[in-house]
């Protein structure tokens, strides 16, 4: 139990995706620029981490290691976590189309998410066993969620700030990263 | 010839994948804690976006519009579990600090975009010119990057292990957090206001 | 029109399945070119970590079941035992390799003869100092019981600033080279 958590809290703060791993930088300086986007953004993004981990998990250690090729997991893992999030951009458009709504933009997004690869990339080097793969994923995307919404609050500030021309939108954006880093750099030595 | 370089230029300059798009910035920033490992992915990139847009602009004509994005991906993922085979195999070191930032390549948002927008509409020598010209893009922005980070954060510079400058005193006490991964955001963040104050680049 | 609906169907399909082909086919193909290069790569980097802590070795042994590696010097002399191990350190784990003198392994006469960081992700300028030959050194050919920290009666100083990282990798060390030595007894008793 206690390794669940601290796997948990490994990937949510001391190793969070987007500050120290750079994991699904394009979409946390896409959408973070609205609190409700950043957020809805989050949620579609745990969801497709959590079902990615789970199928790869069991793709990776049930099918490709034992047949000894277990090269080939980067094509196998990228084609899932597409068709993936094919089948719930479709599945969510049938059953709930306010959440259709809400979600589905990002939705395509979400395949070239590095955040997504990354996970699964990291769960089969490290290991893990299903459950620990499960926390893993959702510690990820708890993670990623945290920060982007932090980062869209921040920014949503910053729009009524005065701030030298040169340095307006991205560029600041990148300063803020870099201050929330090091803020995240105290977690280190919770676990 | 000259249809050639204006494409070729245009990777470097007015959309350089890094300095202009803000695309392929998980590896930018990851991988830029020295000269080397900059190198190294730049190196990877080119092999996988060179090949991608040649494949893809050879076969553009039969792809069917449906399974557009899936073939592409297909193509891709194979060229970067080559390049990722291979360099375990032959450059373990390198392999070894570039981590799953090799494989990552695949969702490096600058090949599947390059592949979509352009190699998949334009003729071969075109496309050529669009791959080489986005990867000296994305190497000199890498490069740059790497520099600082490696200059600032160990206070010397070296390239695969030839030292060619210490900086006395800061060599002792570098700034470590330039190697910290809020280096990279300072380091970005400062050169992309830096190019729109000189001009260089537009701001938004 | 049916004809004409069925191959639009079909095509994109058929189309799919010759690239995947292609691929795998390219990929077993690179597989078995760089497959053996891979595993002697691994093997090489193994044994320049293990030549860093015995400059005498010849060749080494790995047994799976107690994870230890057996050091043999150009005579087929035992001359040490290596494992690897991993410390809780402040950035995650840390990862390391303890070499022991090749004695008894009895108690009291457990020498460790040296340590080597061989990954971690601590903060540079301060945990990431664990990698200095100045902390490192403290260890080499150090006995076991005197490897706690100076504050706990120990033989090994701690680096200022970086208390987390360098408690792990002490303990972790005093720890694990005791439970390896223990269970290498043991299999000399076996073999005895």
């Amino acid at each position: 139990m206690n390794n669940l958590f601290s796997i948990f809290i490994g990937m949510a703060l001391i190793n969070n995706f987007i500050l120290t791993r750079f994991l699904g930088l394009c979409p946390f300086f896409g959408v973070s620029k609205k609190l409700s986007s950043a957020v809805s953004m989050g949620v579609a993004v745990i969801l497709v981490m959590a079902g990615a981990s789970a199928i790869t998990w069991v793709l990776f250690f049930k099918v490709l290691v034992p047949f000894g090729v277990d090269y080939m997991s980067t094509v196998i893992f990228i084609l899932v976590i597409a068709s993936l999030v094919q089948i719930v951009e479709i599945s969510i458009r049938r059953t709930n189309i306010t959440l259709y709504n809400a979600l589905g933009i990002y939705l395509p997004l979400i395949t070239t998410n590095c955040a997504v690869l990354g996970v699964t990339f990291i769960n089969a080097r490290s290991d893990f066993t299903f459950v620990e793969t499960m926390a893993s994923a959702f510690g990820a995307g708890v993670g990623f969620t945290l920060v982007l919404a932090i980062m869209s609050g921040i920014r949503e500030r910053l729009e009524l700030a005065d701030i030298p021309e040169s340095f307006e939108g991205v560029p600041v954006a990148f300063l803020v990263a870099m201050m929330l880093g090091m803020a995240f750099l105290a977690f280190g030595g919770m676990v | 010839m000259n249809k050639f370089v204006d494409y070729f230029r245009n990777g470097i300059m007015e959309s350089n994948p890094v300095l202009v798009l803000l695309l392929g910035l998980c590896p930018a920033l990851a991988v830029s804690t020295s000269i080397d490992n900059g190198l190294g992915m730049t190196a990877a990139v080119l092999f996988v976006l060179l090949f991608a847009n040649i494949i893809i602009s050879l076969i553009r004509d039969f792809i069917p519009a449906r399974v557009r994005i899936p073939v592409f991906i297909v193509i891709i993922a194979t060229l970067v579990t080559i390049v990722d085979l291979s360099m375990q195999a032959f450059l373990p070191d390198l392999s070894k600090s570039l981590g799953i930032y090799i494989p990552l390549i695949v969702v490096n948002c600058i090949i599947l975009g390059r592949a979509e927008a352009f190699a998949s509409k334009h003729k071969l020598t075109e496309s050529i010119a669009d791959a080489l010209g986005m990867v000296v893009g994305f190497g000199i922005a890498l490069l740059l990057i790497s520099m600082f980070r490696q200059l600032f954060g160990t206070g010397k510079l070296s390239i695969f292990g030839l030292q060619f400058l210490r900086v006395p005193g800061l060599a002792e006490n570098p700034m470590a957090i330039f190697i910290l991964p809020m280096g990279a955001f300072l380091v970005l963040g400062v050169l992309l206001a830096a190019f729109r104050y000189m001009g260089v680049v537009s701001g938004e | 029109m049916n004809k004409n609906s069925f191959s639009s169907d079909i095509y994109p399909i058929l189309f799919l399945t010759i690239v995947v082909c292609i691929a795998v086919v390219g990929l077993v193909l690179t597989n078995s070119v760089t497959e053996e290069r891979i595993e002697e790569a691994r093997t090489e980097a193994l044994k320049e970590i293990l030549i860093a802590q015995f400059p005498d070795m010849d060749t080494f042994e790995y047994d799976e079941d107690i994870e230890v590696y057996t050091i043999y010097d150009q005579d087929q002399e035992i001359i040490g035992y290596a494992f690897e191990t991993e410390a809780d350190g402040y950035g995650g784990e840390i990862e390391l390799l303890v070499a022991l003198e090749g004695t008894d392994m009895r108690e009291g006469n457990i020498i460790v003869k040296g340590i080597s960081v061989l990954f971690h992700g601590e903060t540079p300028g301060l945990g990431a100092r664990i990698e200095e030959d100045a902390f490192l050194n403290q260890f080499e050919g150090t006995n076991v019981e005197d490897i706690r920290l100076t504050d706990d009666g120990g033989d090994i100083d701690a680096i200022s600033g970086a208390t987390v990282s360098t408690e792990a990798v002490v303990n972790t060390v005093h720890e694990s080279a005791l439970e390896k030595a223990a269970l290498i007894r043991e299999n000399m008793e076996v073999s005895a």
